[in-house]
């Protein structure tokens, strides 16, 4: 994905309108970093179950993206998968608990998934961020679902949040309007930068410590490497 | 905070036109001197003390599954005996749905041989028998169009075997002591044992078992009821439900046994 990434950058001027072929190419790029933002929200959300094991037993990574952490994120990952036994899912549910839930109260028991808890000076949850990522889901039409009791700033919303603003994005282009393509990609790299990039590795550092199973030591390579190639992307295509 | 307020609203070069990042600061008072620093806070690394666990023998830890999952007692038997010789994880499987078809459980096949075998009473090992915890599998790689991919690989097939520890536990169940143990105190019920035991080679449900058993005048004083001594017939793997009470083989070695005590209880009367 990378080398496509690099591409595109290079064809890409934003000033001028884009041709056929690059926005075409555009729109894959795009819907695969779409892709990637819901496979990794959907592994924050909450532990894996029978179906989505399936799937991801189906899925094929990458193998050389050009990004060490995205790599090794992939292949422990999928070496976790091609190891999988009857007791797969109730190991996982147990390192989730183990890696993001906790069981202390000193706030260091495990690699709390909100943004308050490390933005803010005693790791406490609903702080500023929280309101501050609730202001940017609104401003953009969006809220959380009833069903949803955890914060916004829970990093599985923030990972959705850009994975409906890639699909917009797409959606964007295939109509042809660059304007908004544009504005919804800043939108991106700002929040991005902003917020996921202001603690996630924090996070991750703290995922590397707590998991055991290699699917979530994965995830946490595969987070900071991803958001890594995001922003880069996302900012080379609008310096562009 | 209101949206106006988000950063996408915000010029940043206004405010920060003449801010050189560079220049001396000069330090602020602190303005939360009560403020207590945390171990770990600010990407400092929080030590993480292993807790120290003892390594206890696997003949202990086996005692203490059992004990803790004593109402699964039966399956995890069941399970030790079944893996005598290695059987496949899908062979064991389906074991447990039959040993639990008329128990149902929230442990599955997984769970019950994940903890016999952290109990060190099951092992895993490959179908040819050797130990399988050396085995990692890697993902296979394939190529699409000029583009490497991993693709993760199904593991070979866990097949399970019983332990040395496993077998010992296994070959010390015996359940004919455990009820002699209860018959030896319980004299007086004999005849409600013999008479469960025996009307059971058929199967019956409690309603009948308790149409025999509640009246008697043995059970008046203390009240007992059927249930009692079906709960103690069973914990001697004499009785087993599947859909009915039934006398298992070993209840109808335990049978013999009741009969013959009562025999002999009868002789000492005469004497």
């Amino acid at each position: 994905m990378t080398e496509e990434i690099t591409e595109i950058v290079e064809e890409t001027e934003v000033d001028e309108p884009m041709d056929e072929e690059t926005r075409a190419a555009l729109v894959s790029i795009t819907e695969q970093r779409s892709a990637t933002y819901g496979l990794l929200s959907r592994l924050y959300r909450v532990e894996v179950d029978e179906e989505f094991l399936k799937e991801m037993k189906g899925m094929r990574f990458p193998a050389a993206t050009g990004n060490s952490q995205v790599d090794e994120g992939y292949r422990l990952i999928a070496t976790f998968l091609s190891n999988t036994w009857g007791n797969t899912i109730t190991d996982l549910a147990i390192d989730y608990v183990r890696t993001f839930i906790g069981h202390g109260v000193d706030a260091f028991s495990a690699a709390y998934p909100y943004e308050s808890v490390y933005t803010s000076e005693k790791r406490l949850m609903m702080q500023d961020a929280r309101d501050e990522v609730l202001a940017i889901y609104r401003s953009q039409g969006l809220d959380k679902q009833e069903t949803w009791k955890e914060a916004e700033d829970h990093l599985a919303l923030e990972l959705e949040f850009m994975q409906i603003l890639a699909n917009r994005t797409v959606d964007a282009l295939k109509a042809g309007d660059e304007d908004e393509a544009i504005e919804l990609l800043t939108t991106q790299k700002n929040f991005l930068e902003d917020h996921l990039m202001a603690w996630v590795p924090m996070m991750t550092s703290d995922m590397r410590r707590f998991a055991k199973t290699d699917l979530y030591r994965g995830l946490a390579y595969l987070t900071d490497g991803f958001m890594t190639v995001d922003f880069e992307f996302l900012q080379d295509l609008l310096q562009a | 905070m209101s949206n106006d307020n988000s950063f996408l609203e915000l010029d940043l070069d206004s405010d920060f036109e003449d801010y050189n990042p560079l220049d001396e600061i000069e330090p602020e008072e602190d303005e939360d001197e009560e403020f207590v620093a945390i171990e770990g806070y600010k990407g400092e690394e929080h030590a993480i003390e292993e807790p120290v666990v003892p390594q206890i023998p696997a003949a202990e830890r086996i005692q203490n599954l059992f004990k803790s999952m004593a109402p699964r007692r039966k399956t995890l038997l069941g399970i030790l005996a079944f893996v005598e010789t290695p059987q496949s994880t899908t062979d064991l499987e389906a074991k447990v749905d039959e040993l639990q078809a008329h128990n149902f459980s929230v442990y599955s096949s997984g769970n019950l041989s994940n903890l016999l075998e952290q109990a060190g009473a099951i092992t895993r090992v490959t179908e040819e028998g050797e130990p399988y915890e050396n085995i990692q599998n890697e993902p296979e790689i394939v190529e699409i169009d000029g583009v490497e991919y991993l693709q993760p690989v199904d593991p070979p097939e866990i097949y399970w075997v019983i332990t040395e520890e496993g077998l010992e536990y296994l070959n010390a169940d015996r359940p004919l002591d455990r009820l002699r143990d209860i018959l030896e105190k319980d004299t007086l019920y004999l005849p409600i044992y013999d008479r469960i035991l025996s009307m059971c080679e058929e199967g019956k449900t409690v309603k009948e078992i308790n149409a025999q058993v509640d009246d008697d005048p043995l059970v008046q004083k203390p009240r007992l009821y059927a249930p009692h001594f079906i709960d103690k017939l069973e914990k001697c793997d004499c009785l087993e439900w599947d859909g009915a009470w039934k006398t298992t083989e070993i209840g109808r070695e335990g049978l013999a046994m009741v009969q013959e005590m009562m025999t002999g209880a009868d002789e000492g009367e005469q004497a």
